[in-house]
């Protein structure tokens, strides 16, 4: 998803950071290593930490921004990525963008000093609630009437689709019947508040995911929708 | 050249906070031969103290750097309290063996307390203010941020001022001849267990500046914080030479300089793997440390 969004925006020099110890992290690593080559990415340098708990960035970052990458992947947590990861990248002079995946999500939380350094950072959520798609608006009209908006994230809307799926499910096969419904679910599209899936024969969905960028707004960062990618 | 130079910089700066936290560790552990592990935690009180002094004093118009002397007091009055109400009964009862379990506890509980204070908690808060002027500077065609020259110049400013505080001043001449013979010491009219305190301050109080040197580059606060830095610290007074303070800074400046190059030379994963690797391979070769035969020195 990434490396789509990356070839997609026309970078084609991507740099990696990543912890090994961590099994998002490596994961997402090695999921995006796999993808590079087909959008024609190019790594030209892969760092990485220990665990996502790692606090000084700066070596493995003068290495990134000496590498003329356009592009930083780097799967770790909002914790670490506000703090930390951002800052420290565009003090070693590194000033191409960032991307990682949901662990980014509550980053702005986490923002410290100047917000404008936060510029260029995107990462893959499940669902944004900017997305200005009938299906998301709907949902978030209704879940805030029901509930306010306090708990309204991108587990909510997940809930969501969940119970609505097995429900699309026990209709497709005409029964409750337990059997049945794990059957109808196999090849099954869905359309949700979290985007287009299809499931595979062992019920994991291929979804689009939501774009998500940050930007300043009253003295704060805050959450922006970009685009969603299939 | 220039990347060169910068992984040094970075090394450097790395290193003088470990430095300055391994100063605590061989303070103590020369004048009563017992490794604080609450030292760690002794930076996580800092920090915090820095995170809630911060805002109090940038809203009275003071630079947010000043609530160091917020944090050298707390953290100096928490070194203390564990000296009073911890180690010194456990020192009068026990051996050695026990003053190191007693102070594992107290790091324990220093960790766990400020986990379930509600207004602090396990996660990590961010420090938004800028503690020292934000912003990159050119050193020698090399660029680095201000952070890292503020911490490299602070450093070894407290550095020297402590050895001058141990050579030319009387509580200084007295720590040193506690941690040589305590007995002997008595003889001649120090009062010991004042002198222990005030190394548990001065110890704790050097902790709370190296809390602000990480808080103004890692700009996070976590009551676990202080763990692997003071792990690393520890590992730097080992292989300076425990209990010699210029051990401590030698030793702290070398883990520095040797993590920065691992990471950007060799493998950035494999860092702290091979950190303890290195003092490993010095303490087979000197077992002292590397200032260790330098017995005079002790502290």
């Amino acid at each position: 998803m990434c490396a789509a969004f990356a070839a997609a925006q026309g970078w084609t020099k991507a740099a990696i950071l990543y912890a090994t110890g961590d099994t998002y992290s490596s994961g997402l690593r090695d999921a995006f290593v796999a993808a590079a080559p087909d959008y024609g990415i190019e790594i030209v340098a892969e760092q990485s930490t220990s665990d996502t708990m790692a606090v000084d960035f700066s070596s493995q970052m003068a290495t990134i921004a000496a590498s003329g990458a356009q592009v930083l992947f780097a799967p770790y947590y909002y914790d670490t990525v506000g703090p930390k990861i951002i800052p420290q990248a565009r003090e070693a002079g590194y000033d191409g963008a960032i991307i990682g995946a949901d662990g980014f999500d509550g980053t702005q939380d986490y923002a410290v000093g100047d917000l404008a350094t936060y510029h260029d950072v995107y990462f893959t959520n499940h669902y944004s609630p900017e997305d200005p798609s009938e299906k998301v608006q709907t949902f978030i009209a209704n879940y805030t009437a029901a509930y306010g908006a306090e708990s309204l994230n991108a587990l909510a809307a997940l809930a969501y689709d969940a119970t609505y799926m097995v429900a699309q499910a026990i209709e497709t096969a005409g029964s409750t019947d337990r059997a049945a419904i794990r059957e109808a679910m196999v090849g099954m599209h869905f359309v949700g508040v979290t985007g287009d899936m299809t499931l595979d024969e062992t019920g994991t969905p291929a979804k689009s995911v939501a774009i998500l960028t940050f930007e300043e707004q009253d003295g704060k960062l805050v959450q922006k929708f970009v685009t969603s990618q299939n | 050249m220039t990347d060169f130079l910068q992984q040094v910089i970075i090394g450097l700066r790395i290193g003088s906070v470990y430095a300055l936290i391994a100063l605590g560790y061989t303070m103590v552990y020369g004048i009563i031969r017992m490794i604080n592990f609450a030292h760690g935690e002794f930076i996580m009180v800092g920090g915090y103290t820095l995170f809630f002094t911060i805002p109090v004093l940038m809203n009275w118009g003071l630079p947010a750097w000043t609530s160091v002397f917020a944090a050298v007091v707390v953290c100096a009055v928490v070194g203390i309290l564990a000296e009073l109400l911890a180690y010194r009964p456990v020192r009068k009862k026990g051996n050695r063996m026990t003053a190191l379990i007693t102070a594992i506890g107290v790091s324990l509980l220093l960790q766990n307390l400020a986990q379930a204070i509600p207004f602090i908690g396990p996660n990590p808060k961010a420090i938004t203010q800028d503690i020292f002027q934000s912003g990159t500077i050119d050193l020698l065609g090399v660029t680095t941020n201000r952070t890292a020259i503020f911490t490299i110049v602070i450093a070894a400013f407290v550095m020297v001022g402590l050895q001058l505080f141990i050579h030319k001043t009387k509580l200084g001449r007295a720590m040193r001849a506690v941690s040589e013979n305590k007995a002997a010491s008595t003889l001649v009219g120090i009062n010991v267990n004042q002198t222990i305190v005030v190394t548990f301050a001065i110890g704790a109080g050097l902790a709370a500046v190296g809390a602000l040197m990480y808080c103004a580059q890692y700009r996070a606060v976590m009551t676990t914080m202080g763990s692997l830095l003071g792990l690393k610290a520890f590992v730097a007074a080992v292989l300076g030479g425990i209990g010699l303070i210029p051990g401590a800074m030698l030793g702290g400046i070398l883990i520095g300089l040797i993590e920065a190059l691992i990471t950007a030379y060799i493998s950035s994963s494999l860092a702290n793997a091979l950190v303890f690797v290195v003092l490993i391979i010095v303490l087979l070769v000197k077992p002292a440390g590397i200032m260790g035969k330098n017995v005079g020195e002790k502290v």
